[in-house]
């Protein structure tokens, strides 16, 4: 696309929203992403060559069955943070992942390609909690409500259907005293489904006379329990199960005839010109193809940052844009935890009528606790390797058999090495996980800055600090202690604390913060025509719940904005 | 050295490096007086041993090594007929119904 209206760097949760937005307000879009396209016929070995075609703005590109034979769903070919399909690095996987500096015992788990981490998560889809919005943004929750509607129809979102580990989780809640939540905007405690983007289970997944390989071809989620691998179950890409972006509003996007997508490539600086308005002014972007290692410049009227919580403050900083103290300042992650019950046969015959809860079967995440002023706790039913590596090989507090506290909450805490990490992964059918999401506070010192020491071929690389605040941590403590006890209340006979380092990254929130470096329509203070549409943009960390659906909803309502101001 | 040391010798070595309870100085390039590499690099050698040994990976058998696009899976993975794991799946019958619909939370909203 030769001379574009706008340029969108990224096509993940929040890119490919505004896009599409955009595209429907006959606006022309080119979006930059910086890794593969899975599924798109114009890249049959996107890992392998860099293919013949550069862009693509035809839905009749997309392709189903292709998309299936990528995303192989074993976990090690699509999750391994090195090597991996859904990595943070380019296409091809001969070359190390694209570096960022974290000194510490740290997991950052982001998806370059297009969908972004879409690819990955697990499309829990929750509006923020109103008492998060209310007389702390600059907006107020009741403007959001009218984009967050309009993103759950688009996806589309619905509860999620109950499996063994949820109606375990909902018997342990009730038993605890938490009673269920209807609603999508929550005001109080309670437990519910989480609302999640994925489709409800086709009508004959309990039919025999449908075999399952044939169900995984029709439209519907079969409760594979592959959420994290992408799930490439559907009848065409665009009817896939579990509604990342690339297979929702990538699809819509192209059908405008207004969006073109160009995969492979890594924006490296943004272009201004001095104005007489805000300071400077946007007038396009510099790129490098990642596989060619070519350079080039394209302008545009109006330049979208949605390159996520990490490269989006780093573009900012390589770019030499105006100082502003609060760029990539304000970092929030929800400092997570992750208790861990095993479960006997009996207690789970007589509650579940089975005597296993199998965690990897579902939704990745179906089940919900919401506690305002906290955060939330949710279940999670992961494949064995990441269950192993996050439930029992990453903590803050070591190895569990070093240990010198001899509290009793717990009855195993931290690392498992040995006799004791196969114990435990032998019981991991008969296991409930719940994970522990806090209502992180925002710090000015948590950060990404850029190393000044370490610079790889897009500019200096992110160098990132967090450290919990007093109050964060408080909240973490509380709410471990909450899910301790419906896994007790539940049944569990054993339990065993993550005790997760800080520097555990899935939820990245708030380095470009609205009031601080952009304006309520998500225009930067200091560079008119530069946009931001990704989770960098948030004032704080919603109160706990997961950020996607708010970054869509946002990108929804700022592409209104931009239209209004830029193309009327 | 470390590989002639008793098992708890090792962790206890893995945990004294990841504690800091070494002299940061002694070690060398790239990790003398560089904590955060010493911290994330022992914390890594964890996780990744973990998610090799419980994923695929093993099955690769002599591809193991290879570059991404070259592996192949040689068999069922020992590790998940140790723990039961079924392996990729097309689907699950463990459909117990919706505790909840977003129609009803809707037609609460206009109640209200």
């Amino acid at each position: 696309m030769k001379n574009p209206d706008v340029i969108v760097i990224g096509s993940g949760g929040g890119g490919a929203v505004i896009a599409k937005e955009l595209g429907e307000l006959g606006i022309r879009v080119l979006v930059l992403e910086a890794g593969p396209w899975y599924g798109n016929k114009k890249w049959p070995e996107p890992n392998k060559n860099r293919g013949e075609a550069k862009v693509s703005s035809n839905a009749v590109d997309l392709d189903g069955s292709l998309y299936r034979q990528q995303l192989t769903r074993l976990e090690n070919d699509m999750n391994d943070f090195v090597t991996g399909k859904f990595r943070w690095g380019s296409a091809d996987r001969r070359r190390t992942p694209w570096f960022r500096n974290l000194p510490d015992r740290a997991v950052l788990w982001q998806t370059a390609g297009v969908g972004g981490s879409t690819l990955h998560y697990y499309a829990n889809s929750l509006r923020a909690f109103p008492q998060a919005i209310n007389n702390e943004w600059p907006i107020n929750y009741k403007e959001l409500i009218p984009y967050y509607e309009k993103v759950e129809q688009t996806l589309p979102v619905e509860f999620a259907p109950t499996t063994s580990k949820e109606a375990l989780f909902y018997y342990g809640a009730e038993k605890a005293g938490f009673t269920l939540n209807k609603t999508l905007d929550v005001t109080r405690v309670g437990y519910r489904p989480q609302p999640n983007a994925i489709l409800p289970p086709n009508e004959h997944l309990m039919d025999p006379n449908y075999s399952l390989e044939e169900l995984s071809h029709m439209e519907g989620c079969t409760l594979s329990g592959h959420c994290g691998q992408g799930c490439p179950y559907g009848p065409s890409l665009e009817k896939m199960a579990k509604r990342s972006t690339n297979v929702s509003y990538i699809p819509l996007a192209m059908k405008t005839g207004n969006v073109t997508i160009r995969p492979n490539t890594f924006v490296t600086k943004v272009l201004t010109v001095q104005s007489s308005g805000r300071g400077r002014r946007a007038i396009g972007v510099k790129c490098r193809d990642t596989w060619t290692g070519e350079i080039e410049e394209i302008r545009a009227k109006v330049v979208v940052m949605a390159a996520g919580c990490v490269e989006t403050p780093r573009l900012w900083l390589n770019s030499e844009l105006p100082k502003n103290q609060w760029v990539g300042r304000g970092l929030t992650n929800h400092y997570m935890d992750m208790v861990t019950g095993v479960f006997d046969e009996k207690t789970l015959m007589d509650v579940l009528g089975s005597p296993t809860i199998n965690p990897f079967v579902g939704h990745t995440s179906g089940a919900r606790l919401d506690y305002p002023g906290l955060g939330m706790i949710e279940n999670i039913g992961e494949s064995p390797g990441l269950s192993a590596q996050t439930l029992f090989g990453f903590s803050q507090d070591g190895y569990n058999r070093l240990r010198l506290s001899d509290s009793n909450e717990w009855d195993q805490r931290g690392r498992l090495i040995g006799s004791e990490l196969d114990k435990a992964m032998k019981d991991y059918r008969r296991t409930l996980t719940l994970s522990i999401i806090t209502d992180d506070e925002v710090q000015y010192r948590n950060r990404v800055e850029l190393d000044p020491h370490v610079i790889d071929e897009h500019g200096a690389v992110p160098l990132i600090h967090y450290t919990p605040s007093q109050k964060s941590r408080k909240r973490r403590e509380q709410l471990t202690k909450i899910a301790t006890n419906i896994l007790r209340q539940a049944g569990a006979k054993q339990i065993h604390r993550a005790d997760l380092p800080p520097n555990y990254f899935i939820h990245l929130q708030s380095t470009m913060r609205m009031g601080f470096v952009v304006d309520t329509s998500c225009e930067a203070y200091q560079v008119e025509r530069l946009y931001i549409a990704d989770n960098s943009a948030d004032y704080n960390s919603l109160g706990g719940p997961n950020p996607t659906l708010t970054t869509q909803a946002l990108a929804t309502r700022t592409a209104e904005k931009m239209v209004q101001k830029y193309f009327q | 050295m470390f590989s002639r040391l008793s098992r708890k010798g090792r962790v206890r070595t893995l945990s004294a490096l990841e504690n800091l309870e070494i002299d940061l100085y002694l070690l060398p390039s790239p990790f003398q007086n560089n904590a955060g590499l010493v911290k994330y690099v022992t914390d890594a050698l964890n996780r990744l041993s973990m998610f090799g040994y419980y994923s695929e990976w093993p099955a690769y058998g002599s591809t193991r090594l290879n570059q991404p696009e070259h592996r192949r899976l040689e068999f069922f993975p020992l590790s998940w007929n140790q723990i039961g794991y079924p392996g990729v799946s097309h689907g699950y019958r463990d459909f117990r119904g919706f505790l909840l619909k977003i129609a009803e939370t809707r037609v609460k909203n206009e109640e209200s």
